[in-house]
């Protein structure tokens, strides 16, 4: 074994030595045959003679020596290797535009497929990812659903049979001030269950995760922190676990650091405390997320199916906090990452599919003109004993060099471009785990590669030599009927080429007009000249004094028209509500709660964000402390329909507390709180400051000149404030609806892309047969037809190719577009208009890739053209 | 002139190269002529089969080659018989027999 293995790449790397003793040896032979028959008797040029009778051709001889060295389907591939190359280097410019044709086209898909892989497929950083889930309790009635209140996490905890333990978290991100000797420092965290680390399978690096004891009233002052605070603010010391950090002015015990790079949001958590006593909360609190650990064998269907069973007796039991039509929903953890992007991602990639396979269909034609023009070279090599097999071989191996070197310029394009797709990304888009082109990118990115070479060779090699051989030889000449059937098949590319091209046209069209629509969509306020300023107290003790006194100090500022506060801000994501009961009307059947966001805010707010007032009021600063309320329009409607709410009453919490009864003042106009897609809340104001507030300043213009001065403003009343995100409304409108751009803006990027490869390869087809037809046309103008017919024929070809492209183009865009429904807004899948415009930017376009062609054959000198021949 | 002679039975060039390399390492002409004489000029093995089938039974390990300097003071490659190669030997002379057996009983009964 060894030594053949030995003998073999002896014979491929000393290839030449191998050569001189085979050589030699033969020689030696011969020779000696020849004294042989010297010795005999003969004259030595008659044994010479016969020697070489005997011998037949040593060549031959040597040419199965070479055979017998088992390494000649590996020399015959390394010299079709070096012919191939050759080849394409006696084209540059054929070279050039092939190997970037399908740059672009593996580019693009490479990085989709990049991004995809990101967000849907890659494992999450969690042990045991795939048995992850989130448990979700769904209400109809509120709008941002999926948390839960602790009773009902407790009773799933309970009572399952298919988690191996259920963990919780808080929805709400809190900003705490850390002080102590570090100085101050304004830091995010969040309250989980102490099982939370455990389900996620986190290994601390220091230190220990929460104890069920700490789920208890009282356990709850022990923090885990995270990898980057423990470098940052303690240096990296062992000596942090045991140590007592003060957060919002109470003590916590630090007794564990996270592992560099744990991330569970898109954005890193510096601190993390146990639920403690909120998870003994009562019901109504809606503010848990629930993640539950499925026990092995076990799927997302059969989770769901218990959840069901066990949901319908909790309901029964406790009409008041669930709903006959709450649901519980089990989905995969997943899904919180990537959910939102999905339909995108995967629009994109078939998108990116369709440019490639555009390219591809260039590149064949083009390959298919490089055949006919070589069909002689072919022909002969065939003639000379190369078999089909191996003529079409050695043509795909020429199509698979350019798959590679346009596969290498792919992967440089997709390694450039997903950086720059997650450098525009905001950072609330991000994928959690964020990988690079790696192993399945580059697996992803083989296996296209292949398919291209078998896409793009095939056809030309199959074509090149199928033909018989004598009748070529004999008259293989540039215009022969062979390359008839051949034309067709190249003019059926082109129009399937114009065919994907429209599709990719008018997806992308559609998702651009629906982006144009969703910027346009009313949020309820007037974003522009807005500068937002998250603030949070330590305590709830003088929040009125501090909010009012630095709302005062601002409004005082030059270029500031209005300032207020609001507890939480439109397009924060987060939202908080409380139910209600209506003054004067019959109670509801048990359970059939009304649900009201609940705001807080300061006299001013409704001006400084330009929020109309409908009817009544809006707050005056002798208001405080009185029970009055403005409510937002669809309150009023749903609630008062055909009535005036203005002084009627209605109350907040009545099932649980004693109800307070507030007197509504004034209707305002609906905010969409939630997104640009989303409906509405159901609002209603109150005058209140709390702990953490949003500011939002009118300016004058150009927000952030202000920043420096509301800065100073917060600090003159109190120095150790920290201050928050500190953003501008339309950069936080605008990043709500970042995916959406990058979706619009990449399906533009390859429509664009996919129309310029249809054109081209429009371009290319016309201005080839033009080539061919050049006597054609000499001796129908010598014949008295006039430049304008030949134009007129030549257009008329190229424009009847890009008819049927269009035509069949349009009908699969309208089976296609209708899968693109759930991105699209405010426009259907098979708009007219949408349609419309394409058709005729195609028809244009189309026109402007034929008529240069035809000039230049109108232009023909038929003296020139006939005499070519 | 040559004389005339057979072709060799498929498969047999093998065996007749690794029996003449048993007295020891030989080269190309050398295995030629000693089977020529050997089989008292019946069998003639040609050139364009013999190294081939020289260098098959060197990759396969069989017999080994090296440079010499031949009886008129030249270089040549000698090939010699490995182990594996004697044992090759060994095997095939058995089958060889075996299937002689067996033929001739079949050309003298049936």
């Amino acid at each position: 074994m060894l030594s053949d293995i030995l003998i073999r790449l002896r014979a491929l790397i000393r290839r030449n030595a191998v050569e001189s003793e085979l050589d030699e040896e033969i020689r030696f032979h011969f020779d000696r045959q020849v004294e042989k028959f010297v010795r005999s008797g003969l004259p030595s040029e008659e044994a010479h003679r016969q020697a070489c009778l005997i011998f037949g051709g040593a060549e031959q001889i040597k040419q199965r020596c070479r055979d017998a060295r088992g390494v000649r389907f590996i020399e015959a591939l390394a010299r079709d290797l070096r012919f191939g190359v050759r080849m394409l280097r006696k084209a540059p410019g054929f070279t050039a535009v092939a190997v970037l044709t399908l740059a672009l086209g593996i580019g693009a898909t490479a990085t989709i497929f990049a991004a995809a892989y990101d967000f849907l497929l890659r494992p999450l950083p969690f042990s045991h990812s795939d048995r992850l889930v989130m448990v979700k309790r769904y209400d109809p009635r509120l709008l941002q659903s999926g948390w839960t209140d602790p009773p009902s996490f407790k009773y799933w905890r309970e009572k399952n049979h298919v988690f191996e333990d259920l963990g919780a978290w808080s929805e709400i991100t809190n900003y705490y001030n850390l002080t102590g000797a570090e100085g101050p420092e304004r830091v995010s965290a969040k309250q989980v269950s102490s099982t939370f680390f455990q389900l996620l399978g986190v290994q601390l690096i220091l230190g220990r995760t929460f104890s069920s004891a700490e789920d208890q009233p009282g356990g709850s002052h022990v923090a885990v922190i995270s990898h980057s605070l423990w470098e940052s603010r303690y240096g990296g010391s062992p000596g942090v676990v045991g140590k007592t950090i003060i957060l919002n002015g109470e003590s916590y015990t630090v007794i564990g650091v996270l592992p560099a790079g744990f991330r569970f949001s898109t954005t890193a958590e510096d601190v993390w405390t146990p639920l403690g006593e909120l998870l003994n909360g009562g019901p109504y609190g809606y503010f848990l997320n629930a993640i539950g650990w499925l026990k092995p064998g076990v799927t997302l269907a059969q989770a769901q199916a218990d959840m069901d069973a066990i949901t319908a007796p909790w309901a029964r039991q406790f009409p008041d906090s669930w709903n006959a039509d709450q649901k519980v929903a089990v989905e995969s953890l997943r899904d919180r990452y990537a959910r939102q992007l999905r339909p995108a991602l995967l629009a994109l990639l078939v998108a990116a599919g369709l440019v490639l396979l555009i390219a591809c269909a260039n590149l064949a034609h083009l390959l298919l003109a490089r055949a006919a023009s070589r069909q002689k070279e072919i022909a002969l090599r065939r003639a000379l004993g190369a078999s089909r097999g191996r003529i079409i071989g050695q043509m795909l191996l020429e199509s698979a060099l350019l798959a590679f070197l346009g596969g290498l310029g792919g992967l440089l394009i997709a390694f450039v471009s997903l950086r720059a797709l997650y450098a525009v990304l905001p950072a609330g888009w991000q994928p959690i785990t964020r990988g690079s082109i790696d192993a399945p990118v580059l697996a992803f990115t083989l296996a296209i590669m292949l398919l291209t070479v078998f896409v793009i060779g095939m056809a030309p090699a199959w074509s090149a030599t199928g033909y018989d051989l004598i009748e070529c030889l004999k008259e293989c000449r540039r215009s022969s009927l062979a390359n008839m059937s051949k034309r067709s098949l190249r003019g059926a590319l082109i129009a399937g080429e114009i065919a994907l091209a429209a599709m990719l046209l008018t997806g992308a069209a559609l998702v651009l007009e629906s982006f144009v629509r969703l910027s346009a969509v009313n949020l309820g306020f007037d974003s522009d000249s807005v500068l937002t300023v998250n603030l949070a107290r330590n305590n709830w003790a003088g929040t009125d004094a501090f909010y009012n006194d630095v709302l005062e100090r601002i409004a005082a500022l030059p270029r500031v028209q209005a300032v207020g506060a609001i507890n939480i801000r439109p397009l924060s994501g987060a939202d908080w509500g409380q139910d209600i009961i209506i003054e004067g009307r019959p109670p509801r059947p048990s359970g059939d709660l009304i649900w009201a966001s609940h705001r807080q805010v300061s006299p001013g707010y409704f001006r400084a964000m330009r929020i109309p007032l409908i009817d009544g009021r809006s707050f005056a600063p002798a208001d405080e402390n009185k029970d009055v309320a403005v409510i937002s329009e669809t309150m009023a409607r749903r609630y008062w329909p055909g009535e005036n709410p203005v002084g009627k009453r209605f109350g907040v919490n009545c099932a649980r507390a004693k109800c307070r009864w507030n007197s509504i003042i004034g209707v305002v106009g609906d905010v969409k709180e939630l997104g640009v897609t989303s409906e509405p809340v159901v609002a209603m104001y109150f005058l209140e400051t709390t702990r953490g507030m949003t500011l939002v300043v009118r300016a004058a213009q150009a927000p952030t000149n202000l920043i420096a001065d509301v800065r100073d403003c917060i600090h003159s009343v109190d120095p150790a404030q920290p201050i928050g995100d500190v953003r501008t409304m339309d950069g936080i409108v605008s990043e709500s609806i970042a995916p959406q751009r990058l979706t619009m803006l990449i399906a533009g990027l390859f429509a664009a892309l996919a129309l310029l490869l249809a054109m081209v390869g429009l371009y290319g087809v016309i201005a080839y047969s033009v080539a061919q037809r050049n006597r054609e046309f000499g001796v129908r103008m010598a014949l008295g037809a006039a430049k304008s017919d030949i134009l007129h024929m030549v257009v008329a070809q190229g424009f009847r190719l890009a008819l049927a492209g269009m035509i069949v183009g349009m009908a699969g865009a309208l089976a296609l577009t209708r899968a693109l429904a759930s991105l699209l807004f405010g426009v259907k899948p098979a708009d007219p208009l949408t349609f419309g415009a394409v058709a005729l930017l195609l028809v244009g376009v189309a026109l402007l890739a034929c008529y240069i062609p035809a000039r230049r054959a109108s232009k023909i000198d038929p003296m020139v053209a006939l005499r070519y021949e | 002139m040559p004389e005339q002679s057979l072709d060799l039975p498929q498969g047999t060039l093998d065996l007749l190269i690794l029996r003449t390399l048993v007295p020891g390492p030989n080269h190309g002409w050398a295995i030629s002529e000693r089977i020529h004489q050997v089989s008292s000029k019946v069998l003639q093995v040609q050139q364009g089969s013999l190294y081939p089938a020289l260098h098959r039974l060197e990759r396969r390990g069989w017999i080994k080659a090296s440079w010499g300097v031949s009886e008129n003071n030249r270089r040549a490659k000698y090939y010699e018989l490995s182990k594996s190669g004697r044992k090759q030997l060994e095997a095939e002379q058995g089958q060889w027999k075996k299937l002689v057996a067996a033929v001739a009983q079949i050309l003298e009964t049936a």
